[in-house]
């Protein structure tokens, strides 16, 4: 493989996971970055994880990625959401040093034989006989390449837009990348806009802290990489909670003609999820308060993150409006909020794989596919890597079912659903939600990347330390007895009532103490879960069975003239891998589903 | 499996035999063409035409008939279709036929219009089992009632529950994707009053579909006493004609015969038995046998005696069944009434075919009371298939309820919730299945 190497394209979350994956495969990856010391960069909030987002950061690390780590490494306050509901929907998030983790991933990739990265920007590529062959670098010249990964963010034909003002940029005092987007464009790929925002950055210095309301890390931190020292003692440096008042909604209301998204600059479409404050007063225009949190931005920062308050107010209305509310009478803002537009591709062009259907050699991955968040992007980045450089070793390729990981889902939703909003991770998009837990991600996926190659000795090892303590905890769960109703019963089934646990029950933590927390943890959840997993399995491989008819590339909707002209325009845009991936494409009606499985039958 | 293709199909739509009149229907992609050959005219669109129809090919007169066109998609099928309502003889539906194939048709199989009806989305599967239900339907009542969810009302009411539902998990969903500090949660006990709402609803479909079953298989009445008392007479007179072997030597009847009829709209199976006694002929033990499986099928007991049927009651044989029952006094005529309180005795002489009509109204008021015919709403058609999966339904949702009064998680609450939604998009074919698309569509004659 010596002389065989992939170019990826931007070093944010997705690049550095591709780049990351690439190179473990034992290939040679070239990252190119306008900016080496950006790589690695969180360019939004300081924090990894989340609801539905933790879990894809587990799942990343289960499949020997890099973010897990990193966010163990430079975590400042880590805490475990949702913890008052089911446990299959229990998210770690951590709190990041922000330029402790740029530079930890760029020691990584540096450390790291097969990665070179380049200061440089790619303008164009050349295909022969529909596979990328080589790239055009704006300074370097051309370079011949086995395959192409972009992960180029918001970057592409990125427009900032502050209040009235708007300029070309791909990110806060970063230069746009105009080339490339056009040559994707001119080789026949459908381009769209989306638009995602950014709050203010605050000065600490000028916050009057005893007024907000603290909110601190768990006490008992988890971390996120299996490859992580235990104990695990990070620091635990608190972030605030304050709320908006009306006062603050009535600035924003009566200068939304100020607002770049309101006065109808930005064409492309906003999160839902991740609303700016404009549309949160907007469209919860009855509620009194929303909730701010401050978050810093590394250890010692004087830079505060207000996430929550995602805005394209002109500067001085962004200061008129924080500064109503109580503690923040002072405020000052290092940096404003604002809102980017950018290009992205809609991802029906892509393949499971997300190698892009026209084009054999060609992947992309994060942001640029219409996702947000860190964690999105990077789980993208690995799984394009990854595949990049399973398909130059003819080795099988990594597509995960969305009954076995939440990237599976998120990459199947991209494929098969239309976007019109940056895609988030919840968990709601998962059927198989009881079995896709945040603990047991190695359980689902370290085997088979282990055997791919993504994973290492290290981390497999580890793993199956861990697998064996959890079979035999649950082992042990079963001979343990336990007094209940005047009869002893096997722990097993004292744990499968709510609310109990091996740790409140004496027989049981006697015996299981010395087995680690995670292990303990993950075999009793097994326990709870096991019947309502079995119900929910049986009931969802009845809807998934279609996913095992194959529809072939070439197949002719037009030919089909029974079906809804809905239906075939949706289908012969997204083309999809399966009779299941078509019968999840918005607008496809199940009697049109029955005559493609008829006619699949018949031109088989 | 029915083919999917784009031809053109005939089948004469009206029962076999002569008739005044016949229809023959074609369904194809484009029948304009086939149309002109038939009666050297242009279609028009839902116009019945009055005209001689021509042979395809060589122009000969077929028939003078009434031609109505169908334009795609505004059509049964959802294709182009010709109705040719022409003479009922046989020979002229049969050469009208042998004229469409020759113009390029092929003959249609069992159920393939109303199949390319269901792929071309014009009905869902309700509405599909609804059609395969008319067709079969032995009574009026049952008809209507399939009519009911060909209508698609079934499946509207069922979609307003799925629903219902979704904008319980809506809330729960909503809920698991923001983390507690961010927003409030909604209380337990709300959501389960909302559950208890629908299952309020979906329980009464599930009651009011044994009814529905009941209008499609019918009720069965059982006729009980001891023997010789009258029975097989009683059976006759019920059903108008001779049908069970009568005769005075006790024990006639060693087998159980059944017969149908309609009543209030309702198919009505009737069943003689051999009378209740002790035996010591072993045939005789078997017809006894018998007549005891029978009691457990059966909607409503005749209890026949010529004496005092009231003494019937209880009698060990009916203490151990708890049945509907009906007090009959037979052969009114010859025994004389001893002094038993007749108020609940319908008394009955099947040689003067006396009390039979009071008998029949008796047996058409229980059938009243016990099925609700007026409210349709209620009236709930139902397939072996449709009811396990409503059956699922309520399972579900009974489940999800207990699960919150456990205290039990509500990611698991929702995954139950799910079961639910899938259970009812499944009744109402949301959820495409091949398999059960080809078993109902078999069931189907030629012509629909």
């Amino acid at each position: 493989m010596r002389n065989k190497s992939i170019v990826i394209v931007g070093g944010g979350h997705a690049g550095v996971e591709a780049a990351f994956a690439v190179a473990n495969l034992g290939i040679k990856a070239l990252l190119v970055s306008m900016d080496k010391n950006a790589v690695g960069r969180m360019s939004c909030n300081p924090a990894i994880g989340g609801l539905g987002k933790g879990h894809l950061v587990k799942e990343i690390d289960a499949l020997g990625g890099i973010m897990a780590r990193a966010s163990d490494a430079c975590g400042i306050q880590f805490k475990m959401l949702n913890k008052s509901k089911g446990r299959a929907v229990w998210s770690p998030r951590a709190q990041i040093d922000k330029h402790q983790y740029a530079h930890y991933i760029q020691s990584i990739l540096s450390a790291h034989k097969n990665i070179s990265i380049i200061q440089d920007e790619v303008v164009d590529f050349f295909v022969d006989k529909g596979s990328v062959s080589s790239i055009v670098l704006r300074n370097g010249g051309t370079l011949k390449t086995n395959a192409l990964i972009v992960c180029s963010g918001t970057f592409l034909n990125g427009m900032i837009h502050i209040g009235k003002e708007h300029y070309s940029a791909g990110r806060f005092g970063e230069r746009a990348v105009i080339g490339l987007s056009n040559a994707i464009v001119n080789k026949g790929f459908k381009v769209s806009r989306l638009k995602t925002g950014t709050p203010p950055r605050l000065l600490s210095s000028s916050i009057k802290w005893s007024k907000l309301q603290r909110a601190d890390g768990d006490e008992h931190a988890v971390p996120f990489s299996i490859l992580t020292k235990r104990p695990f003692h990070p620091k635990n440096i608190p972030c605030h909670i304050v709320d908006t008042n009306t006062n603050v909604h009535k600035i924003l209301a009566d200068n939304l003609h100020e607002s770049a998204m309101y006065s109808g600059k930005i064409t492309g479409v906003g999160p839902r999820y991740c609303p700016s404050i404009e549309d949160k007063i907007v469209r919860f225009s009855d509620r009194g308060k929303h909730q701010l949190f401050l978050e810093p931005e590394w250890y010692n920062s004087d830079q505060i993150y207000v996430n929550g308050f995602s805005t394209s107010m002109p500067k001085h209305i962004q200061e008129l409006a924080l500064r109503s509310i109580s503690g923040l009478e002072d405020v000052q803002l290092i940096r404003p909020g604002y809102a980017i537009e950018y290009d992205y591709f809609p991802s029906s062009q892509l393949k499971s794989t997300l190698e892009t259907k026209m084009i054999d050699g060609l992947y992309f991955a994060g942001q640029m596919n219409g996702t947000s968040g860190y964690e999105e992007a990077a789980a993208q980045g690995l799984i394009a890597g990854a595949n990049a450089g399973l398909k130059l070793l003819n080795n099988n390729s990594l597509v995960l079912g969305r009954d076995m990981a939440y990237i599976g889902v998120l990459i199947d939703d991209l494929i098969t659903k239309d976007i019109n909003e940056p895609y988030r991770m919840f968990t709601s998009s998962a059927e198989y939600r009881l079995s896709l837990r945040a603990d047991n991600a190695g359980m689902r996926l370290t085997k088979n990347a282990y055997d791919l190659g993504l994973v290492k000795e290290r981390q497999y090892a580890l793993f199956n330390t861990f697998k064996t303590s959890v079979s035999e905890i649950k082992t042990l769960c079963n001979a343990i007895k336990v007094p209940m109703d005047s009869k002893n019963i096997p722990l097993t089934d004292y744990l499968k009532r709510p609310k109990n646990t091996i740790f409140n029950c004496n027989q049981g933590r006697s015996v299981l103490e010395k087995y680690p927390y995670e292990a303990i943890f993950t075999a009793e959840t097994d326990i709870k879960y096991e019947g309502y997993v079995k119900i929910e399995n049986a009931r969802v491989s009845k809807l998934m069975k279609m996913d095992d008819v194959k529809i072939p590339n070439l197949f002719d909707y037009s030919s089909l003239n029974n079906l809804s002209s809905e239906s075939k325009e949706k289908l012969c845009r997204v083309k999809p891998e399966t009779l299941g991936q078509a019968s999840r494409i918005a607008g496809v009606r199940p009697s049109d589903l029955g005559i493609l499985a008829i006619c699949l039958k018949a031109h088989p | 499996m029915l083919p999917y293709d784009q031809e053109n199909i005939v089948a004469i739509a009206t029962p076999p035999g002569i008739g005044a009149l016949a229809v023959v229907r074609l369904s194809g992609k484009d029948l304009k063409p086939l149309y002109k050959e038939f009666t050297h005219k242009k279609p028009k669109n839902r116009f019945a035409l009055f005209t001689k129809l021509y042979h395809p090919k060589n122009n000969h007169i077929l028939d003078e008939v009434v031609v109505t066109y169908f334009k795609s998609p505004g059509s049964y099928t959802g294709e182009d279709i010709i109705e040719i309502s022409c003479h009922g003889g046989t020979a002229v539906k049969k050469s009208i036929l042998q004229a469409a194939i020759d113009g390029g048709a092929r003959l249609a199989q069992p159920g393939e219009f109303s199949y390319r009806s269901f792929l071309n989305g014009k009905m869902d599967l309700l509405q599909a089992e609804a059609v395969s239900a008319i067709i079969s339907s032995k009574t009026s009542r049952s008809a209507e009632l399939s009519l009911y969810h060909l209508e698609g009302k079934v499946s509207k009411m069922l979609g307003e529950i799925k629903s219902k539902i979704i904008d319980v998990l809506s809330i729960i969903e909503n809920e698991l994707n923001f983390s507690e500090d961010e927003i409030s949660l909604t209380s337990y006990s709300t959501i389960r009053s909302m559950l208890e709402d629908v299952q309020t609803q979906i329980n009464r479909i599930v009651d009011s579909s044994l009814i529905g079953k009941k209008i499609f298989s019918g009720i069965r009445i059982i006729i009980l006493g001891r023997p010789n008392t009258g029975k097989s007479s009683l059976f006759n007179s019920l059903l108008g004609h001779d049908r069970a072997i009568t005769s005075p030597v006790a024990g006639t009847t060693r087998d159980t015969v059944e017969s149908w009829f309609e009543l209030e709209g309702v198919p009505v199976c009737l069943v003689d038995t051999a009378g209740v006694w002790e035996s010591k002929k072993p045939l005789d033990n078997l017809g006894v046998e018998k007549t005891i499986s029978e009691l457990d099928r059966a909607d409503l007991c005749l209890l026949v005696d010529d004496e005092n049927p009231r003494a019937l009651i209880n009698t060990e044989f009916m203490k151990r069944y708890q049945h509907h029952y009906i007090l009959v006094k037979s052969k009114s005529d010859l025994v004389p009434s001893p002094s038993i309180v007749k108020d609940d005795i319908i008394f009955t002489s099947s040689k003067e075919n006396t009390g039979i009509n009071k008998l029949l109204t008796s047996i058409s008021t229980y059938i009243l009371n016990n099925i609700n015919l007026a409210d349709h709403t209620h009236g709930f058609m139902i397939t072996q298939r449709q009811r396990g999966l409503l059956e699922e339904s309520a399972l579900c949702l009974n489940e999800a309820i207990a699960q919150l009064a456990e205290g039990i998680e509500t990611d698991i609450v929702a995954s139950t919730l799910n079961g639910f939604v899938v259970a009812i998009k499944d009744v109402v074919g949301e959820i495409p299945n091949k398999a059960i698309i080809q078993n109902i569509f078999s069931n189907f004659c030629v012509g629909k």
